[in-house]
């Protein structure tokens, strides 16, 4: 089956040009059947168009012939016509009343005649208005315009008449008053009007005809087509609507003319449109014409088929000579190119065999390069532009990464970021220009070690002297570097104690004098040397005198911080660098440096454990300031060592400062310390009370201040002992004797009716309010006292909550339970989290002094009081306002919410006995300016 | 006290005579000199319309245009238009008509339908006349009066006219065209009703209608108007009067101002512009005047 199919296709491949002949027959026959349909339909479209225009030409007479009759009807029932008729009725005159209406019918018909035009033309020749009786009343226009015969009829509704004579049209309407008919008017239009509907005979168009039904030709006016006039009897006897040749009339001109007649509507008119084949069809050819032409075409194409194959015959054995002889001639040529090919091929078999021995050299130098690839240091090979192309075993091994990893990859993989971007660069540009470059390098391997290497990078050029590669060879250098390393810090390092040396320390001490100059700080320099360490050594040995020197070291260094220097000086000898005490005043420096000296004395009150050997060992030391203008390094330390010295002179185990001043303060210090504990423990500290007044001015209690009267001294100010208190510890004992004082009082008051509704406010430190035993010990003491808890109140500072605030909110509301309230002091001057605000059982905040005082000069604190006062309105607390002295900012408080207060305006702090007289006496705020006090308030 | 009255009147108004007489001759020139010309115009019709337009109104104006001076009008009313004109009131009194008093002299020249009577031509100067008028008896349409049957003698059709009046009340308006002193209807019987809400023509229709009285007499130019308006709801009697004329009055020292004037006058009668004017403000009326108009062309 299949191979028939081939046969077949074969064959008709053979006979290519009949198939095409078939092809082009089919087609040709296609093409004619379309253009025979395609001819059909063109004269049908021609025809219906033909007919289509005949009709509207119809249409548009009849709709200006009815437009006519509606224009006759509506002048007929015009209010002037009315109006007139109505006045008839009353019997009114022509000459005494009737000629004014008359007068508007003509005005309105002469209007309409001038006003109405049609195409540019007036539309009417004449206008008429007759009574019942035919008389016309009113008559514009032409007179030469007859109007209709029918003067006087029986018309009932509008209609229309065509004169053919005088080539008129004229339209009446009846005048219809009170269901009468009264009269008519009368229209008289020229039937010229009418030509602009019929076209002209422009050539190629259909001609256009209007025609009486009695065959006269009523348009055009010009009468050119005397064929027409002729014969337009028998054309208005035309059927209506049907194309008709007009072969069969007794007129030559209209020979091969069609013609269309076209009624117009109720008339005796008919449009008639005369055109000939070529203008109503154009040049097309008729369907038989196409028929023949196509049978014609396919007879020529079958002749010239016939004649192909004639002449294809003769070619073919035309062309079957030519390539007998081609044929023969390539033969010639292919075995001359085949002697050409086998000398070419001995000849690259000749080349062959000199690049194979020149190979097998080449993999000899290889092997060998391989090998020294492969040593014990580490190497890659990377191209031009940096990626590694292969790395060796060593290399692997070195960094961690596997050589598939390193492959693809840059040196930036491995690189130490010990080095800054500048570096690299630099080397780069030293491989570009010289081809090499060698530096130690630190390498960071893949587990993020770095560890020193000896890089040499070598460029590799070709033939032509073009670097095609870089090859780096990674040297250990670790074993060098750890020996340097060695060596500096023997050289810095003291080897038994591990601290600093001499020289290193001086180095420090150096560079901490470049930095206090900058920071215009102050330091300090300890010189500490071990007591009696001469007999250590001579009784138990040098090894027990190391020991001793090893521990002593350990300790200084625990009670320093961590960026100050502790140094072996020698022997027994140590020198503490406090570099910088971050203070630029002298006696905080001292009291700094005090309290580590103090420390470091302190680290020595326990016996060293040497072996078996319990070792009591004091220290002595020698301070001295290292003010910012200090320079000489020497000089320091020599007067380290004389203070030093005079602490040995002193007897052993203690401190002395260089300065005689800062010697004298220390110890005054010292002194102000043991008295402050002895009168503690004496309770020799007293309770000042500042009177607190509501917003009217009625004393609602008083804050309690501490007052310290020294027997020697007299009255000490809290500015002087409250920070002895607090960096001694000795507030724990001060606030409980303050608190118990306090209760005691309140204890008291509560049997007078004077005092009895006063409260006392009672300052606690951050360090009270971190006890643990805190809550419990106030709820004894007032248990112990009888004192109304509801009437002491706790004021915090913000320092309090700075840590821990969940524990101190919680101690709050175990006091709280109680009755204890709360104030909190000092608000807006530090910490003034919102946060904790809410979350604290406050009843009480306080406006710090600093603000009050300059309320009215400063918008700032004017703004934060406000704001305090805003705030504890929507928290629900009351405000206190403390320090206020003049009446003025009394005055900016009060316009600001009804607040307390208290301050010198209100009362100083007074003794107990003064104060309570002023509770019995005088409302305070009253007695203000006449009471005095004792001291500020400092407290707090 | 009435002689002594009416001496004094007789007097001031000969003095006054005498006075403008003596400077009669300054009139066209004065006004010339002042550079406007002072239109004094009655609300009537549609030859003052009150809307700034008018018959007259457009008469005067192009007459000022002629002089070269402005025009302005001044409107006022039948009872004051010739005190207005003239400075004095018109006292008549048994045929006599004298002037009296002293009043701003408020314009230059009357020119708003104003009916040529011989009284008024004792005291002012006319023009030629403006426009030709009638007076006409009218009845409401429900009236049980018929109109008379017109025939060629209009005297005949007075009388006939007069004759259907009988008991009915008549609305007359005193010292205008509607004066029935004008045409012997005082003191003859006949019940008149003196209109005097207003002194505009324009309101004897409605007044009538409104019952005011049962007939009522029309000048022709408002019977035109109104045979429109009041189509079917008035119907004309027939006529009460000859046929009259309006035209333009002068203060009888203004001889060169009314020759003025009527030179104009012939001037727009010849180019027809006075034609245009009449058929835009009055037209039919030229139906009711055949014979003048006819002799204007």
């Amino acid at each position: 089956m299949v191979a028939s199919l081939i046969r077949f296709s074969r064959s008709l491949a053979l006979r290519w040009p009949l198939v095409a002949a078939a092809a082009f027959l089919l087609s040709m026959l296609f093409l004619i059947g379309n253009l025979y349909t395609s001819q059909v339909e063109l004269r049908q479209n021609a025809d219906a168009r033909l007919v289509s225009i005949g009709e509207a030409r119809a249409t548009e007479i009849n709709d200006f012939l009815t437009e006519r009759r509606q224009a006759a009807a509506r002048l007929a029932a015009s209010e002037d016509i009315s109006n007139y008729f109505s006045n008839l009725d009353l019997g009114m005159s022509i000459k005494y009343g009737l000629f004014a209406n008359l007068a508007a019918i003509e005005l309105r018909f002469q209007a309409t005649l001038d006003q109405e035009k049609y195409q540019g033309q007036a539309t009417y020749l004449r206008l008429a208005f007759f009574d019942r009786d035919g008389a016309p009343q009113v008559d514009v226009g032409s007179s030469s315009a007859a109007t209709s015969s029918l003067a006087r009829n029986n018309l009932t509704e509008p209609s229309v008449q065509i004169d053919d004579k005088r080539r008129l049209i004229m339209a009446s309407a009846p005048v219809i008053q009170k269901a009468k008919t009264r009269g008519k008017v009368e229209t008289v239009s020229s039937l010229n009007l009418l030509s602009s509907l019929v076209s002209t005979n422009d050539l190629g168009q259909p001609r256009e005809f209007l025609l009486g039904d009695d065959g006269e030709v009523l348009l055009p006016i010009e009468r050119e087509h005397s064929a027409v006039v002729a014969q337009a009897s028998s054309l208005a006897a035309l059927p209506s609507g049907r194309i008709q040749a007009l072969s069969n009339l007794n007129a030559p001109e209209l020979k091969g003319y069609l013609a269309l007649r076209s009624p117009v509507a109720g008339t005796r008119l008919s449009v008639l449109r005369l055109a000939s084949e070529d203008e109503l069809y154009g040049g097309t050819l008729s369907p038989a014409s196409v028929f023949y032409l196509g049978l014609f075409a396919i007879v020529l194409f079958v002749l010239a088929i016939g004649f192909e194959r004639m002449r294809q015959n003769a070619a073919r054995l035309q062309i079957k000579f030519v390539e007998s002889n081609r044929h023969r001639a390539e033969l010639a040529e292919n075995n001359l190119a085949l002697s050409q090919e086998i000398r070419r091929r001995e000849a690259i078999e000749a080349d062959l065999h000199r690049q194979s021995e020149a190979l097998d050299k080449s993999n000899s130098e290889l092997r060998i390069a391989a090998a020294a690839f492969n040593a014990q240091e580490g190497m890659i090979v990377t191209d031009t532009k940096g990626v590694i192309l292969s790395a060796n075993r060593a290399f692997v091994s070195l960094t961690g990464y596997t050589a598939e990893e390193l492959v693809r990859q840059t040196a930036r993989l491995f690189r130490s970021h010990r080095r800054d971007a500048e570096f690299y660069r630099g080397m780069w540009n030293s491989v570009r220009l010289t081809g090499g470059w060698q530096g130690e390098m630190s390498l960071r391997t893949k587990s993020g070690e770095h560890c020193a290497r000896w890089l040499t990078i070598s460029a590799v050029k070709n033939e032509t002297g073009d670097v095609t590669n870089y090859i780096g060879s990674y040297y250990d250098i670790s074993k060098l570097k750890h020996a340097e390393e060695k060596i500096q810090e023997l050289a810095y390092f003291d080897q038994l104690t591990g601290l600093p040396n001499r020289v290193l320390l001086i180095d420090r001490v150096r560079q901490a004098l470049n930095a206090n100059v900058r920071s215009s700080s102050y330091g300090a320099l300890l010189f500490i040397d071990l007591d009696n360490f001469k007999t250590l050594n001579d009784s138990l040995g040098h090894h027990m005198g190391d020991m001793l020197l090893k521990s002593a070291a350990q300790r200084i260094s625990h009670c320093v911080r961590t960026d100050d220097t502790v140094a072996r000086f020698g022997g027994d000898e140590f020198v503490v660098l406090l570099a910088n005490l971050g203070t630029q005043k002298a006696k905080a420096a001292a009291l700094q440096t005090e309290a580590i000296g103090e420390k470091i004395l302190g680290a020595f009150t326990n016996a060293f454990q040497l072996d078996t050997y319990e070792y009591p060992c004091t220290p002595s030391i020698g301070v001295t300031l290292i003010s910012p203008e200090d320079r000489n390094i020497d000089e320091l330390l020599k007067r380290a060592d004389l203070a030093m010295y005079d602490a040995k002179t002193a007897g052993r185990n203690g401190l002395r400062f260089f300065d005689p001043a800062m010697q004298t303060m220390i110890t005054a210090r010292a002194a102000l310390e043991a008295d402050l504990r002895e009168d503690l423990k004496q309770e020799r500290l007293l309770l000042h009370y500042q009177p607190q007044v509501d917003h009217e001015g009625r004393l609602l209690g008083a804050e309690a201040l501490a007052r310290w009267p020294h027997a020697q001294k007299g009255m000490i100010s809290p500015s002087e002992f409250i920070p002895v208190a607090e960096s001694t510890g000795l507030i724990l004992p001060l606030g409980a004797l303050m608190l118990k004082t306090a209760c005691h009082q309140l204890a008291r008051w509560s049997t007078d009716p004077a005092t009895e509704r006063l409260t006392v406010a009672i300052n606690v430190s951050a360090l009270q309010m971190r006890q643990k035993t805190f809550v419990e010990e106030v709820r004894a003491m007032v248990e112990q006292t009888g004192a109304n808890p509801h009437r002491l109140k706790i004021e915090l500072t913000e320092s309090t909550l700075v840590s821990n605030v969940d524990d101190v909110i919680a101690k709050m509301d175990r006091l709280k339970a109680i009755g204890i309230g709360f104030s909190l002091d000092d608000f807006g001057t530090g910490y003034s989290s919102l946060s904790y605000l809410k979350r604290l059982p406050l009843d009480q905040l306080k406006i710090d002094r600093s603000f009050v005082k300059d309320v009215l000069v400063d918008p700032n604190d004017a703004a934060i009081a406000q704001m305090i006062i805003a705030l504890s309105k929507s928290l629900g607390l009351a405000v206190i306002a403390e320090g206020v002295e003049t009446e003025e900012q009394y005055a900016f408080l009060a316009q600001h919410g009804q607040l307390n207060y208290q301050g010198y305006l209100f009362g100083r702090p007074l003794p107990p006995a003064d104060f309570e007289s002023l509770a019995r006496a005088f409302s305070p705020r009253r007695r203000s300016k006449q009471v005095h006090g004792s001291v500020d308030r400092t407290y707090a | 006290m009435f002689p002594k009255r009416f001496v004094l009147g007789s007097l001031s108004g000969a003095m006054a005579f005498l006075f403008m007489t003596s400077s009669w001759a300054a009139d066209l020139a004065e006004i010339k000199q002042r550079g406007e010309i002072r239109h004094i115009g009655i609300r009537y019709a549609n030859f003052v319309t009150g809307a700034g337009d008018g018959l007259d109104v457009e008469l005067m104006q192009g007459f000022a245009k002629r002089i070269g001076v402005s025009y302005k009008l001044v409107y006022s009313d039948f009872y004051s238009v010739i005190r207005d004109l003239l400075g004095k009131d018109v006292v008549r009194k048994n045929g006599q008509v004298t002037l009296a008093g002293d009043y701003p002299i408020k314009g230059d020249v009357i020119s708003s339908g104003f009916t040529v009577l011989p009284w008024r031509e004792a005291i002012l100067l006319y023009s030629e006349p403006t426009l030709p008028s009638q007076v006409l008896l009218v009845a409401p349409a429900e009236s049980d009066l018929q109109p008379i049957e017109d025939g060629a003698d209009l005297a005949a059709d007075i009388v006939n006219t007069r004759k259907a009046i009988g008991s009915k009340s008549v609305l007359v308006m005193e010292r205008t065209c509607l004066d029935p002193s004008n045409y012997g209807l005082v003191n003859v019987g006949i019940d008149l009703k003196t209109y005097n809400k207003s002194a505009n023509l324009n309101e004897m229709v409605p007044a009538m209608l409104n019952k005011e009285a049962e007939l009522t007499l029309l000048d022709v130019p408002d019977a035109i108007l109104d045979l429109r308006k009041w189509a079917g709801k008035i119907k004309i009697l027939g006529p009460i009067s000859d046929r009259q004329m309006l035209a333009t009055a002068f203060p009888k020292d203004a001889p060169a101002l009314r020759n003025e004037f009527n030179a104009y006058l012939s001037e727009i009668k010849a180019s027809g512009v006075y034609d245009r004017l009449v058929d835009k403000y009055y037209p039919g009326i030229r139906r009711f005047f055949p014979e003048y108009f006819a002799k204007t062309h």
